[in-house]
C-alpha cells in the first residue's frame, strides 16, 4: 500500500484522525491513572477488588514473561558456541551440508536443541523453493550515524566489525555526520576513515546537510540521506540490492566477533529475506561497570524485553540496532525524516508498504552499547529519563499506523486487531502498571472509610497483594541470576563482590519501574496528546575511566 | 517456540479466568465450607489488637493459634465469645457478633493491669496539680505562693521551679489560672496581702519569663483569651465589652468589640457573638468582618441561655459554643445539644468528635460526613451518651486514638472503652483519697496525679509504651 507513514503534512480528515489518534493513549494512561484514584476513593471496595483482579493479571504475565526469558536466555547462550560462518559456508551447499548434518550425534542436549533448530530452519528454507545467494555475494551495508560522539565512543565499534568472522572485505561503512557536528567530531570522522580505509571494503564519510526542507533534527533523516547515498554508491558498483543487508546502529554499537556471519546466515535462511529486518539482543555492556546501579538495572530490563520479545516473532517489532534487507529499505523510501522513534517506525512503514506481508527475524545474537553514565549521579538521571522519554515516544507510531490501517483493504482485520491492540495495550501497560503496582494498589487501604474498614474485604486485599508480590520475587531472583550472567567479566579488585553489589541494585526495581520508566512514558503520552512534538535529543554518551573520572 | 508459547498463553488465560473470580469471592469473605448446603458460606472475621500485645486469644473456650496482633478469619456469621489473656493482667471478655463479608474490629484493646502499680517520679510535696490543656506541661503547686510551684513537663521529665526564690513574685499566692489551648503560656492571677497582680507566664525549661501585666487590665475580666503561638493581642472581657490590650507595644484598645455575648478565638480571627445574636467573624486587628449568622431564629434557638457563651472552633465546618451555664449548642443541626450543665468540652485529634461531659453523664457528639447519612431525613451529628452514673465527674480524656474515655469521678478514675456498637466497657483504673485534679498525655500514655496531700507526683500507665508506637 502507498502511505505516507509521517504525521506532518496532513490535511483534512488525514489531520483529524492524526489527532485523534495521538490523544487516545495519553488519555486512556491518565484515565487509568486518575479514575483509579477516583475510584479508591469513592468506591473503595470496587477499586480493590479491580486492583486485586489486576495484581493477579500481572502476576501471571509476569511468570510467563519469565518463563520465555529463560527459554530465550537458554538459547541465547546455547547459541554462543555456533560457528556461523560454517554454517554460512554450509547454505551455499546445503545438499552436502545437510547430509553431513543428519550424520551428526550430539551427546550433550544443548547441542541437540540447537542442531535440532538449525536443522528446521533448513528445511523452512528447503521446503520454500527460495534459493538464497551465494554467501559471497553478500555484502554488508553498516550506517553509523555520528552527531557530537567522539572517536572514543565510535572506533570500538568500528574495529569490532573490521574484527569479526564475516570477511571484512565486503563489508561497507558509512558514517552519516550531521554537517551541524563540531569541528574536533569532523576531524575524528575523517581520521576514522583514514584508520580504517583498507579494512573494508570501503568507508565512508557522508555529511547530512543541515535545515532540508521536511526534515526533523532527527536520526532518521540522518541515516535516509545517507543510505541514498549509498544505494547510488552501491549501483556504480553494480552490487545488486538484494544481496545487500543493511544495518542501522548507534555510534556506540560494538557487534560480537559472529555478528555479521550469524546475520548472514540468518538472512540466507529466512525465505522472505527481502521482506525482513533481524533484531539481536541489545546489551549494554560496554560500560556497564562505570554506570550507576538504577542504569544497569534499567537496561539490563531492557535486554530482557528484547529477549521475551525474540520468542514471538509474529509481534516482534525492531528496536534500536538491527538489520534490515537493503532492498526493502530502498523499496519503502527508507527511514521516516521526521520522527524520532525511526528504529520502529521503519518495521511499521515496511509492514504497511506490504500490506502486513513483513517480518522480522530474532536472532540469538547480541550487539553491545553504552548505558547511560554522565559525571554526576543526578546527571545520568536526568539523561536516562530523556532516554527513556524518547524510547517511550514510540507511541508516535500509534496514530500513523491506526489510519494506515484503517486506509488499507489488503491487511487482515485479524493482523490490523492484534498489532493495534499490543502497540495500544504496550504503552499504557508502560505507563500505568508502576502506579497500579506501587502507589495506587495501597490508595483503597489509605482512603478507607469506617465502611470499608470495617470489612473482611479490607483485611484480605493487602494480604492477598502481599502474596502475589512474594511470588512475583520469584521472577526477581530468576531475572538476578540472568542479569549475572548477562554480565561482561569485571576485571581489577573484587569481581566477585561487584556483581554480588550489582544483584542487590535490583531492589532499586520500585523507585526505577516509576520514575525512570513510567513517568518518562507518562511524560512522552502526554506531550502527543496535548501536540507538544519532542524534538530529538541526542543521548550523552560519555565513557568514565576505570578511575571514575 | 510460537506453537509452545500459544499453549502457555492459554493455559495461563484459563488460570486466570478461573483464579480470579475465586479469589476476589475469597477475599470478599467467601469461604468453601464442606457440611453447609451449597457448600459456599460468606463469612466474617474477628481484628485483635491489644495493648500491650502477645496476649493469647480464645474463641468459644478455645485457644486461638496465634497471638495478639492477630486477625480470625473465615467466621461463620454468628456470635463468639472471645477472651483474651495475658498473665499479669485482667482477662479481657467480650461477646462478638460476627456478619458475614464484614470485620468486627478491636484493635485498640486496652488490658489493664491486675495490680496497677504507681511510679513516684517527683518527691516534692504537692497539694494540687494543674494542666496546661494541649501540651505537656503541669504545674504542681506546693501551696506557699508562686516560689512554691514547680513546672513539670511529662514528656522529658524535667522539673523547674515556676518562680525564682529571689523573684518579687516568688511570694504571690495565686488565685485563679487562665490558660488556653495548645499554648505554653498562661495568666496567673495573683495576690500578696492586699495586692493582686495579673501575671504572664511563659514556660521556658529552667527560666519562665514572668511578665506583670496588670495594668492592662482595668477591673476584673470576665474572659481572658489569647491566639494560640500569637502573644501580640490579649481580649478580655469586661462588662460585654471586649477590650485588646497590646503586649508588646504596651497599647489598649477598650471597647474593641462592644454587645459581646461570646467570643473564641480561631487561629489569626475572632469570632464574636453579639446580644442579638448575630454572630461575627473578623481579623485581629478587625479588619475583614464578615457576618456569618443574622438569623433571629436560629440565634434564638442556638443561644437561648444568658450569660457568656465560648467559642471553639472545631473546624471549617463546625462552630461550638458553651455557655457559662452549661448549655452547649453548635452551627450543625440541631444547633443545641445541652441546655445546661455541660462542664468542659474536648475534641478528638481527627476534629471530627467531641466529648463533653456534666457532673454525672459523659457524651459525644461525632460530627463528621457519615453521621448525617444519605437518607431523607437529615440526622445531624449524632450524640451519644456512654455513661450516665457519674457522680461528680470534673475531667475526661481521649485515650489512645479516640478508642477509649479516661475521667474523673470525684476521687476515682475510670477507662471506658468505646465500642461503636454501644456497648461501652468502664473498667475502674484507681481510686485517689481525696478528689484532685490528675493529668493523662496521650504522649506518654500515662496518667499523672497527687495521690496524698502534700505528696509527691507520681505517675501510672494507661497505655502500655510499646503499643504506642512512639519512639
Amino acid at each position: 500500500m502507498e502511505f505516507k507513514f509521517s504525521s506532518s503534512g496532513l490535511t483534512g480528515q488525514d489531520k483529524t484522525l492524526q489527532r485523534f489518534f495521538e490523544i487516545i493513549p495519553g488519555l486512556t494512561s491518565w484515565c487509568v491513572i486518575i479514575g483509579m484514584i477516583i475510584l479508591s476513593f469513592c468506591k473503595p471496595i470496587i477499586a480493590a477488588m479491580i486492583i486485586i483482579a489486576f495484581d493477579l493479571y500481572w502476576l501471571m504475565r509476569l511468570l510467563y514473561m519469565t518463563l520465555f526469558l529463560v527459554l530465550s536466555y537458554s538459547r541465547l547462550s546455547m547459541e554462543k558456541k555456533t560457528d556461523w560462518m560454517e554454517r554460512v559456508r554450509g547454505v551455499d551447499n546445503i545438499d552436502e551440508y545437510r547430509q553431513m548434518l543428519d550424520e551428526k550425534k550430539p551427546d550433550r542436549l544443548k547441542e541437540r536443541i540447537v542442531l535440532d533448530s538449525h536443522i528446521k530452519e533448513l528445511d523452512r528454507l528447503e521446503k520454500s523453493h527460495k534459493k538464497p545467494p551465494s554467501s559471497k555475494d553478500i555484502y554488508q551495508l553498516v550506517i553509523i550515524p555520528v552527531a557530537k560522539e567522539t572517536r572514543e565512543i565510535v572506533e570500538p565499534g568500528i574495529k569490532s566489525i573490521a574484527e569479526g568472522t564475516f570477511p571484512a572485505e565486503r563489508i561497507l561503512v558509512v558514517i552519516a555526520l550531521e554537517a551541524r557536528a563540531k569541528e574536533e567530531v569532523k576531524a575524528a570522522t575523517r581520521s576514522l576513515v583514514e584508520s580504517y580505509k583498507n579494512r573494508f571494503f570501503d568507508i565512508l564519510e557522508v555529511r547530512h546537510p543541515d535545515g532540508i526542507a521536511g526534515e526533523a533534527r532527527a536520526k532518521g533523516a540522518n541515516t535516509s540521506y545517507a543510505a541514498r547515498k549509498s544505494a547510488e554508491y552501491l549501483k556504480e558498483k553494480n552490487i545488486p540490492y538484494e544481496n545487500v543487508i543493511a544495518s542501522c546502529f548507534d555510534s556506540d554499537t560494538v557487534v560480537e566477533p559472529d555478528y555479521f556471519a550469524g546475520l548472514t546466515y540468518y538472512y540466507l535462511t529466512f525465505p522472505d529475506r527481502e521482506r525482513a529486518s533481524f533484531q539481536p539482543v541489545p546489551v549494554y555492556n560496554n560500560n556497564i561497570w562505570e554506570a550507576p546501579g538504577i542504569t544497569r538495572v534499567l537496561e539490563t530490563g531492557s535486554s530482557f524485553f528484547q529477549l521475551i520479545e525474540a520468542t514471538n516473532p509474529d509481534k516482534l517489532v525492531t528496536f534500536s540496532s538491527h538489520s534490515m534487507s537493503f532492498k526493502a529499505l530502498v523499496e519503502i523510501g527508507y527511514w521516516p525524516v521526521d520522527m524520532i522513534s525511526d528504529d520502529s517506525a521503519i518495521f511499521w512503514k515496511a509492514f504497511v508498504h506490504y500490506d502486513s506481508d513483513y517480518h522480522v527475524v530474532p536472532m540469538y545474537l547480541t550487539l553491545s552499547m553504552d548505558a547511560v553514565v554522565a559525571e554526576s549521579w543526578w546527571q545520568t538521571v536526568v539523561n536516562v529519563y530523556k532516554q527513556r522519554r524518547r524510547w517511550a515516544w514510540g507511541v508516535e507510531n500509534f496514530p500513523i499506523l491506526m489510519r494506515a490501517f484503517l486506509k488499507s483493504k489488503k491487511i487482515p482485520l485479524y493482523r490490523k486487531a492484534k498489532h493495534a491492540f499490543k502497540l495500544f495495550e504496550g504503552h499504557i501497560a508502560w505507563t500505568t502498571w508502576a502506579f497500579l503496582l506501587s502507589v495506587i494498589g495501597w490508595l483503597p487501604a489509605i482512603f478507607a472509610t469506617r465502611e470499608f474498614s470495617h470489612t473482611v474485604l479490607y483485611y484480605s486485599a493487602p494480604r492477598i497483594a502481599g502474596t502475589i508480590f512474594h511470588l512475583a520475587s520469584l521472577s526477581m531472583i530468576v531475572s538476578i541470576i540472568l542479569s549475572l550472567f548477562l554480565l561482561p567479566a569485571r576485571s581489577g579488585k573484587n569481581p566477585i563482590l561487584k556483581r554480588v553489589g550489582y544483584a542487590f541494585q535490583w531492589l532499586l526495581i520500585p523507585f526505577t519501574i516509576i520514575f525512570l520508566s513510567a513517568i518518562p512514558a507518562l511524560d512522552a503520552q502526554t506531550r502527543l496528546m496535548l501536540g507538544k512534538y519532542m524534538t530529538f535529543w541526542v543521548t550523552d554518551k560519555s565513557r568514565l575511566r576505570e578511575n571514575g573520572k | 517456540m510460537q506453537f509452545f508459547r500459544k499453549i502457555v498463553f492459554y493455559v495461563c488465560t484459563a488460570i486466570y479466568l478461573v483464579v480470579c473470580p475465586v479469589l476476589i469471592l475469597y477475599a470478599v469473605g467467601y469461604f468453601y465450607e464442606p457440611g453447609v448446603a451449597g457448600g459456599v458460606v460468606k463469612t466474617g472475621l474477628i481484628s485483635l489488637a491489644t495493648a500491650p500485645s502477645g496476649a493469647g486469644v480464645y474463641i468459644n473456650g478455645k485457644q486461638y493459634a496465634k497471638k495478639t496482633p492477630t486477625l480470625i478469619r473465615e467466621l461463620l456469621p454468628k456470635s463468639y465469645d472471645v477472651t483474651i489473656r495475658l498473665p499479669g493482667y485482667d482477662e479481657w471478655r467480650k461477646t462478638v457478633r460476627v456478619r458475614e463479608e464484614k470485620a468486627a474490629v478491636f484493635d485498640k484493646v486496652i488490658l489493664m493491669p491486675s495490680k496497677r502499680s504507681e511510679k513516684e517520679i517527683s518527691s516534692g510535696g504537692y497539694r494540687d496539680l494543674i494542666e496546661l490543656p494541649g501540651t505537656e506541661i503541669i504545674l504542681l503547686d506546693g501551696g506557699a505562693g508562686l516560689g512554691s510551684i514547680n513546672v513539670y513537663n511529662v514528656s522529658n521529665g524535667k522539673e523547674w521551679p515556676l518562680a525564682d526564690p529571689k523573684s518579687p513574685f516568688a511570694r504571690y499566692a495565686p488565685i485563679s489560672l487562665v490558660t488556653t489551648d495548645n499554648d505554653d503560656s498562661f495568666i496567673l492571677l495573683s495576690s500578696l496581702e492586699s495586692e493582686t497582680k495579673y501575671l504572664w507566664i511563659e514556660t521556658q525549661t529552667d527560666d519562665n519569663v514572668i511578665t506583670d501585666i496588670t495594668p492592662y487590665f482595668k477591673g476584673s475580666p470576665s474572659y481572658v483569651e489569647w491566639a494560640q503561638g500569637d502573644k501580640r493581642y490579649i481580649f478580655s472581657l469586661h462588662n460585654e465589652t471586649l477590650t485588646r490590650t497590646d503586649v508588646e507595644n504596651a497599647a489598649e484598645y477598650p471597647e474593641y468589640v462592644k454587645d459581646v455575648k461570646g467570643c473564641g478565638l480561631f487561629g489569626s480571627e475572632i469570632y464574636v457573638l453579639k446580644k442579638d445574636n448575630t454572630l461575627e467573624k473578623m481579623n485581629l486587628d478587625k479588619s475583614n468582618l464578615s457576618v456569618i449568622l443574622d438569623d433571629p431564629q436560629v440565634g434564638d434557638l442556638a443561644f437561648k441561655s444568658a450569660g457568656f457563651y465560648k467559642i471553639e472552633i472545631l473546624s471549617a465546618e463546625t462552630i461550638l459554643f458553651l455557655s457559662d451555664s452549661g448549655a452547649l449548642s453548635a452551627n450543625r443541626l440541631p444547633y443545641k445539644f445541652a441546655d445546661k450543665g455541660v462542664l468542659g468540652i474536648k475534641p478528638d485529634d481527627g476534629k471530627k468528635k467531641i466529648l463533653f461531659w456534666t457532673t454525672d453523664k459523659i457524651g459525644i457528639i461525632d460530627f463528621s460526613a457519615e453521621a448525617t447519612g444519605n437518607v431523607e431525613f437529615e440526622k445531624g451529628p449524632s450524640l451519644t451518651w456512654v455513661y450516665t452514673a457519674g457522680k461528680k465527674i470534673s475531667q475526661v480524656y481521649w485515650v489512645y486514638d479516640g478508642s477509649h474515655l479516661l475521667f474523673r469521678d470525684g476521687g476515682d478514675i475510670f477507662l471506658i472503652s468505646l465500642d461503636p456498637e454501644g456497648d461501652h466497657a468502664v473498667q475502674d483504673v484507681l481510686k485517689m483519697k481525696d478528689a484532685r485534679d490528675v493529668f493523662y498525655s496521650e504522649n506518654t500514655g500515662k496518667l499523672y496525679l497527687i495521690p496524698v496531700d502534700k505528696g509527691p507526683l507520681f505517675e501510672t500507665g494507661i497505655v502500655p509504651e510499646k503499643e504506642e508506637g512512639r519512639g
